[in-house]
């Protein structure tokens, strides 16, 4: 089994390290996410990130609303009423766009910062219906701009082919982990056939070539650096949003890219022991 | 003191909605004896036709309040259409079997409808907002409102108040009532029976759409819309008494109220009380709050 995608720590960890240093002086926190193991999982990285690098932070009590549940009203009355300065939520498709929906009239991306830790796949659906200063985080470096397409050929190439097959920018961040992981196996084929001389390889052999490798995509060059060479590491992307007249649709602004090192724990050392411990060994801007 | 009137609000608001998808729900089961599956499946072409009706209309630049009518149009259209379709094509040959066949007839209809929509509107959400924050806003309790979410609880009164007055009032609804106390004496007296259950389908599938279309512009369009909602819509039937539109509203406002006390008081039970408090009920009374127990021929 190999992952070609980053694992949910730097989506908790980016999300924390973004806002504190949007809003050093954060003294509230709330949390909505939705009630199975993505949700909990979530809130769980990041309430263990922000306590670690904020301790004197106050943690409201989480809301748990249902998956795909898109009944938000009630939650947003209690997010309303506590006015907590920020909000997290892991809340994606669906939900994602049920919850902007119904916040953005009742002025609840106003009154608190709303940090999304890992969902942009709507933005463009969204057109000038998203509103602006919702801190949005993707899992990896996959955005418009990020890689830069003028610098990054396999990404001009995927924006490109994409556009033009399905009409539509790729969002962050489904359609980059598939092309990854198509690469990723490539790579590994192609590896491990050079290593035995041009023939066809073994499962076994794939394997071999496959763990700790590095292969070019269109995020740029992924490493499968750690889980003992089986899971992928990325960096970690968040910015505000921001309406781009250009596009109609909402860009990013105050964009901030986590390197690996700075939101990946090393090789073999568990998120949430890695959490605990101070972040040993993050190398972060 | 905010407290309670936020709970009181919100557990308004949600009831609204609640009501307005178990309704027809409850109203079909009344008359025609049918558990319909498919009611979430008609509350989801609601909202999807409504979502694109009034999606063509902010695409169209033209005044952005005629969405409120595409809305109300989309509702009618697939009540109208969805509704007579679906009854005369196939519920009307079952109801003389078991309420199992019914129940499996509707769930396969379900299950068709959900991959018919795929097919028409595809897989990505749609989505309408505009409605939703046209109205503006109230400040109510230290707390933003749309205007939008007491237009649905207006409209779901106006449901409910008209239903239990054509129910009560109207020569028609003394008919539904004589045809679904006793289907072969009313046919003995002349009562087009087949008739009035095409009707009384066709209402409680505008009821189901009416809910969806009116939902679009809160939520994201997408598949699964209607699983969500019959099975909600089924407990507040239950805890109501299936067949019973004022149950039906009573049933909604309770839930309405405790999930939004959970919400400000207690977050990790909102979805434990809504089934909580229908186990509750179904052990002290199993007919529900306004169910009548029923003698059974067998």
């Amino acid at each position: 089994m190999f992952r070609t995608a980053a694992h949910t720590g730097i989506d908790g960890i980016g999300a924390a390290r973004y806002v504190l240093g949007l809003k050093p002086g954060v003294k509230t926190v709330a949390g909505l996410n939705q009630d199975y193991a993505w949700g909990r999982d979530s809130w769980d990285i990041f309430e263990k990130a922000i306590r670690k690098l904020k301790p004197d932070v106050k943690v409201l009590e989480p809301l748990w609303p249902k998956l795909m549940q898109g009944q938000f009203a009630s939650e947003i009355s209690k997010l309303q009423a506590d006015k907590p300065d920020l909000i997290f939520t892991s809340v994606w498709g669906g939900d994602f766009v049920s919850l902007i929906q119904q916040a953005r009239p009742r002025g609840l991306f106003e009154q608190s910062l709303v940090v999304i830790n890992n969902d942009g796949a709507n933005v463009e659906d969204f057109g000038k219906q998203m509103p602006d200063g919702i801190a949005l985080g993707f899992r990896g470096p996959h955005w418009l701009d990020i890689p830069d397409p003028a610098t990054t050929p396999l990404q001009k190439a995927f924006i490109d082919g994409y556009r033009a097959r399905h009409k539509k920018y790729p969002m962050p961040h489904g359609s980059y982990h598939v092309v990854q992981a198509l690469q990723g196996v490539k790579a590994a084929y192609e590896k491990a056939m050079k290593d035995k001389g041009g023939a066809w390889p073994t499962v076994d052999d794939v394997v071999k070539a496959f763990a700790y490798s590095k292969f070019d995509t269109p995020s740029g060059l992924i490493s499968m650096a750690i889980g003992g060479g089986h899971q992928a590491v990325e960096e970690a992307v968040y910015g505000l949003t921001k309406m781009n007249a250009q596009t109609g649709f909402a860009g990013l602004t105050q964009v901030k890219v986590f390197p690996v090192e700075c939101v990946n724990p090393p090789d073999g050392v568990k998120v949430a022991d890695w959490i605990e411990k101070g972040f040993p060994g993050a190398k972060c801007p | 003191m905010d407290r309670l009137i936020i709970v009181l609000l919100d557990g308004i608001a949600f009831a609204s909605w609640l009501f307005l998808v178990a309704v027809g729900l409850t109203f079909a089961f009344g008359v025609l004896r049918i558990l319909n599956i498919a009611h979430g499946s008609i509350y989801a072409i609601g909202a999807y036709l409504g979502a694109t009706l009034a999606g063509a209309v902010v695409r169209a630049d033209v005044n952005p309040y005629l969405t409120y009518p595409a809305l109300l149009v989309a509702a009618v259209v697939v009540g109208a259409v969805v509704g007579p379709a679906l009854e005369v094509a196939f519920l009307r040959r079952v109801y003389q079997q078991e309420e199992v066949v019914t129940l499996l007839l509707t769930f396969s209809i379900f299950l068709v409808l959900e991959d018919v929509m795929k097919l028409v509107w595809g897989v990505s959400p749609i989505i309408v907002a505009e409605p939703y924050g046209l109205l503006g806003q109230l400040r109510l309790a230290g707390v933003t409102y749309p205007v939008f979410s007491f237009l649905l609880t207006a409209i779901a009164a106006a449901a409910g108040a008209g239903l239990w007055t054509m129910v009560n009032c109207t020569r028609f609804g003394k008919l539904l009532v004589a045809v679904a106390a006793d289907r072969e004496i009313s046919a003995a007296l002349g009562v087009n029976v087949p008739r009035m259950y095409t009707i009384a389908f066709t209402i409680a599938a505008m009821f189901a759409a009416l809910g969806g279309a009116f939902t679009a512009p809160m939520v994201s369009v997408v598949p699964g819309l209607s699983a969500d909602a019959i099975v909600l819509a089924f407990a507040v039937t239950v805890i109501g008494g299936l067949g019973n539109v004022p149950g039906a509203a009573l049933g909604a406002l309770l839930v309405g109220v405790l999930r939004a006390t959970a919400i400000q008081w207690a977050p990790a039970l909102e979805l434990f009380v809504i089934y909580a408090l229908m186990v509750a009920i179904l052990l002290v009374r199993p007919e529900g709050l306004f169910g009548g127990i029923q003698l059974r021929r067998i």
